[in-house]
């Protein structure tokens, strides 16, 4: 078996291994039988994590993996993408759920996606309508009101 | 036989065509459907919603609405399998591994048509099983004990991993990866807190709904974003018409072994309380690429249609048998019918070996209006699947926005708990590495719902064995189960060696 | 002057005794637990009768104030305790307690986040005795034939911190008889269920489950811990005829309590509409054909009482819940 170091994989195997050590060290401190899973677990991840980085887990043809790999965005898309859904939590959890919905599709459609201001707003509303009239009314599910509300309230 | 009764079992059926039974019927069943659909909510959901409705209902209402919202989730989870990779309910996860691929390739309503054929027929199967077991449905729980459990969890965590194909090292990573997410919390049988760090949060763990929504749903979008455009690559909207989806439901009759296989495995691992649907759903999957032709088994994971009717005929079967411990001892099969034993008991029932002898027309009501739900299910599918595959032509700047939103709210509607959205978020960002890194996804809510009952039942193998786990190889069902497992992975390892050897030779 | 005089009567009428107005709004039963169990089948029953109780005193349409069911399951019990014990005590929040269960951390003396003893206790809606059961067609007869069995007995439990298992711990120290638990069974059905598989030996159940899961006769009750054995279980013995009557004060009691500091006026007509709903004559036919006993109290006062002395009773063996 060749043994090749997985450069593209380094990214999360490397803290995947870490995750691993980790669990392994706080999990083999628990007792005898709380120990078991974390302790197995840990050690078979560590185990198949070093065969991966090592590249010995090479099933996967070079052509099938270049073909995914350009398939896929680029990084700074994703980072773009990470952070701007982390925005919308964000906003729930300061303003609301449902407000923050209604903010949030409004500025995706019509900021990102070149919607018309109609299209934007329109849809909006029409889902911060549904999403209160669904959960608020019919479900009597009271939803999260934003931070300021809910502690202080 | 007593329980075969012709009388009460056709009464029943003549019950469910009186007016307002059907009215609870398809109430229940649209609600069913919807919760099913969305992702967060699901059949749990719904059916504990139903509770204050039902109590002011007679039995027979409350058994034929229950009935409509219990067959009926697993059908609605298998849309947002197929469009979004994003299954509805947990047992739906099995479908996404060829359900979104068609979807991609701009077949949504063919593979939306044959999950919801597939689901009518396997629910159908699964209850005529049903009916097939009831006279001995005590010895059946009877025979499987925590032994059993064990290797059962085993050999689902095992198939699974092999269902990836050539990635079976790194599914079984994430899978691992699971088991250690699903260990944090207090450990109901040693008082012990692992993982815990002093965060009263996770005094209870990871909530599976929360967590799944994150890795599946939210990774999705954090990536469709990504990626721009829709979910459809390729293929025109057009093309999904009413023509594509009949073809699709005509796929299951075509495929009638697949079919019949995926409702058997449904029944009988449905009938094994705790191990569940979504388990019965991936070794139905298993057991299809594993029993395919070598040829086909590449295209598993690609598009194999295959690959949607195994485990949807599997997860709507399971109803049928999740009914046999719950009415035989009480034991709740799933959680859905956990809820649904409190609704028999508030209705006066007394689930035990006795419901049969004591509420014989309740019972068969019930069987005739999940039957029915199964199909009505279907057929509302069906009928709005055209409409809703072309979702997959929707673009990310406004599908992405709406998705999270009901994702989100279902996430933190389930306790009320802010936190909850935000362990949404975080297994997004990691499911989403996962994904870009080509470690398949699918194993983490299975370890996520098996390990803790591989644990749990280890340890009371070794205390009814005295130590040791000689006990497996005593019992004749543990060796059989034990057998399975060697089965699959020899069978499926030997496909593997056989088509690298033929790779070779055409090199 | 004027305005002063204003303000003080303002003052005086904020500080009048919320009890004239009650209820206000919904009210809200806590259940510790997930739907489909015990006490929450048990707290969604009487819930429509403390309604009718609720409506009939104050003259309010029935449809305005409703009695709501919340269930708050995690951390077994002790969430929804802490969530309680931090409620305004104006009687619109109350919850279902599990006695012992929830007194365990008292019983320990560890510390849980809330005072079991602090709360305003209410009323008992339900609760019961305990009995000790094997398989009817087992090795086992009597209850002495389980004393005589050479080690010790295998007890499959659902985990350390249930009643059930302080009910076995207790029973067994009792009469010095060793006993490994096989925890992990996820309600009382799978553990009794597992007695008759042959995965244990013997376990315990409250005496109306006994009789609800027993409707078949797959199970002997070999002992009944209560001053006089229910007919049902013809043929067990009970603490009095193995020396040890103390057994009998062995019991799972379903109590309601509101957060500390009610105004006793207050407790009185919770109490009140408890009783109202636990003897309302459709509660006690649900009962009896389900055999989920119900039982409740005419006053806070006993109510107290009677949950104090269970404690007590049980912290007597706190060395033997400490692992």
């Amino acid at each position: 078996m060749k043994i090749r170091l997985d450069q593209d994989g380094l990214l999360l195997l490397l803290p995947l291994t870490a995750f691993a050590v980790g669990t392994l060290y706080i999990g083999s401190n628990y007792g005898p039988v709380s120990s078991f899973i974390p302790f197995w677990a840990s050690i078979f991840m560590l185990i198949t994590c070093l065969f991966v980085l090592l590249g010995m887990d090479k099933q996967v043809d070079d052509e099938e993996h270049h073909a995914a790999k350009k398939e896929q965005s680029d990084n700074h898309n994703v980072i773009a993408s990470a952070l701007w859904i982390t925005v919308y939590v964000v906003m729930a959890y300061v303003v609301g759920m449902i407000p923050a919905a209604v903010a949030f599709t409004f500025f995706s459609m019509y900021f990102f996606g070149g919607k018309k201001l109609l299209m934007a707003a329109g849809t909006s509303v029409v889902l911060g309508l549904i999403l209160f009239g669904l959960f608020e009314f019919i479900l009597e599910k009271e939803l999260y009101k934003g931070v300021f509300i809910e502690e202080y309230f | 036989m007593e329980a075969l009764d012709l009388a009460v079992i056709g009464d029943a059926w003549l019950r469910l065509f009186e007016l307002d039974s059907l009215f609870y019927l398809v109430a229940g069943t649209l609600i069913g459907l919807i919760f099913g659909v969305l992702p967060g909510l699901g059949g749990t959901t719904a059916l504990a919603l139903m509770i204050p409705f039902s109590m002011s209902m007679d039995a027979g209402d409350a058994i034929i609405l229950m009935a409509g919202v219990m067959g009926v989730a697993p059908t609605s989870g298998a849309v947002t399998a197929i469009l979004l990779n994003t299954p509805g309910t947990a047992p739906n996860a099995a479908t996404t591994l060829d359900g979104y691929p068609l979807a991609q390739q701009g077949k949504a309503g063919f593979a939306i048509g044959a999950a919801a054929a597939a689901s009518g027929l396997g629910g159908i199967i699964g209850i005529i099983f049903l009916i097939a077991m009831v006279p001995i449905t005590r010895e059946i729980v009877l025979m499987f004990a925590p032994t059993e459990f064990l290797l059962l969890a085993v050999l689902g965590l095992v198939t699974v991993s092999l269902s990836t194909g050539k990635k079976f090292v790194k599914s079984l990573i994430v899978g691992l990866f699971g088991l250690i997410i699903a260990s944090v919390g207090y450990h109901e049988v040693t008082g012990e807190e692992r993982f815990t760090f002093g965060i009263d949060y996770l005094w209870d763990g990871f909530k599976l709904v929360p967590v799944m929504i994150g890795f599946f749903a939210v990774s999705e979008m954090i990536n469709l974003w990504a990626k721009r455009g829709s979910v459809a690559a390729s293929g025109e909207m057009e093309a999904i018409n009413l023509r594509q989806v009949l073809q699709g439901c005509l796929e299951p009759i075509k495929r009638w072994k697949v079919l019949l296989r995926g409702s058997a495995i449904g029944t009988g691992v449905g009938a094994l309380p705790g191990v569940g649907g979504t388990v019965a759903a991936f070794m139905a999957y298993t057991i299809a690429v594993t029993t395919a032709k070598p040829s086909e088994r590449d295209s598993f994971g690609k598009g194999n249609i295959v690959g949607v009717i195994a485990p949807e005929s599997a997860n709507n079967a399971k109803e049928g048998g999740a009914l046999v411990p719950t009415l035989a001892f009480g034991i709740p099969g799933s959680a859905e019918m956990a809820v649904f034993l409190s609704v028999l008991v508030l209705h006066g029932m007394v689930p035990g070996p006795t419901i049969m002898t004591e509420s014989l027309d309740i019972i068969w009501i019930l069987i005739a209006a999940a039957a029915a739900s199964g199909v009505i299910a279907s057929v509302i599918t069906i009928s709005a699947a055209s409409s809703i595959a072309k979702l997959t032509f929707v673009d990310s700047r406004t599908l992405v926005p709406i998705v999270l939103a009901f994702a989100m709210i279902g996430s933190y509607s389930l306790d009320n708990e802010i936190y909850d959205v935000f362990t949404t978020l975080v297994f997004g960002f990691v499911g989403f590495i996962f994904m870009r890194f080509g470690f398949p996804r699918i194993a983490f809510p299975l370890a996520i719902v098996l390990g803790p009952l591989m644990e749990t039942s280890y340890f009371q193998t070794l205390r009814i064995g005295d130590g040791t786990l000689s006990i497996l190889f005593d019992r004749p069902q543990s060796i059989v189960i034990m057998l399975l497992i060697v089965g699959c992975v020899a069978y499926y390892l030997k496909g593997f060696f056989t088509s690298s050897e033929d790779k070779e030779k055409s090199a | 002057m004027r305005f002063l005089t204003a303000l003080v009567a303002l003052g005086l009428i904020a500080s009048a005794p919320a009890q004239a107005a009650f209820p206000e709004k919904d009210i809200e039963i806590v259940i510790p637990y997930g739907p489909g169990g015990g006490f929450d089948t048990l707290t969604r029953k009487l819930a429509p009768y403390i309604e009718e109780y609720f409506a009939k005193k104050t003259g309010k349409n029935f449809n305005n104030i409703k009695v709501v069911p919340k269930n708050m399951p995690g951390a077994s019990g002790k969430k929804a305790a802490v969530y309680t014990s931090k409620q305004k005590p104006d009687g619109h929040t109350v919850q279902i307690f599990n006695i012992p269960g929830h007194g365990l951390p008292y019983i320990q003396g560890k510390d849980a986040g809330y005072d079991i003893t602090g709360y305003s206790w209410l009323n008992r809606v339900g609760g019961d005795g305990y009995v000790v059961i094997v398989a009817n067609d087992g090795p086992y007869k009597t209850f002495q034939d389980l004393l005589d069995k050479s080690g010790d007995l295998k007890i499959p439990e659902q985990g350390p911190g249930s009643t059930s298992n302080m009910a076995n711990k207790i029973t067994w120290a009792t009469f010095n008889k060793g006993g490994e638990y096989i925890y992990g069974y996820k309600s009382s059905r799978d553990y009794s269920t597992a007695v008759l598989r042959g995965d244990g030996d013997v376990t315990m159940l409250a005496a109306g489950s006994a009789k609800r899961y027993n409707k078949a006769g797959d199970f002997r009750i070999v002992a009944h811990w209560a001053d006089e054995v229910d007919p049902a279980f013809a043929g067990a013995v009970n603490g009095n005829d193995v020396g040890h009557p103390e057994l009998h004060d062995l019991g799972l009691l379903r109590m309601i309590a509101g957060p500390a500091g009610m105004d006793p006026e207050l407790m009185k007509t919770w109490n009140e509409a408890l009783a109202y709903a636990v003897n309302h004559p459709d509660i006690q036919a649900w009962s009896a054909k389900t055999g989920n006993p119900v039982l409740a109290y005419d006053s806070p006062e006993k109510t107290k009482d009677v949950l104090m002395k269970n404690l007590g009773y049980f912290k007597q063996f706190s060395k033997i819940f400490a692992n």
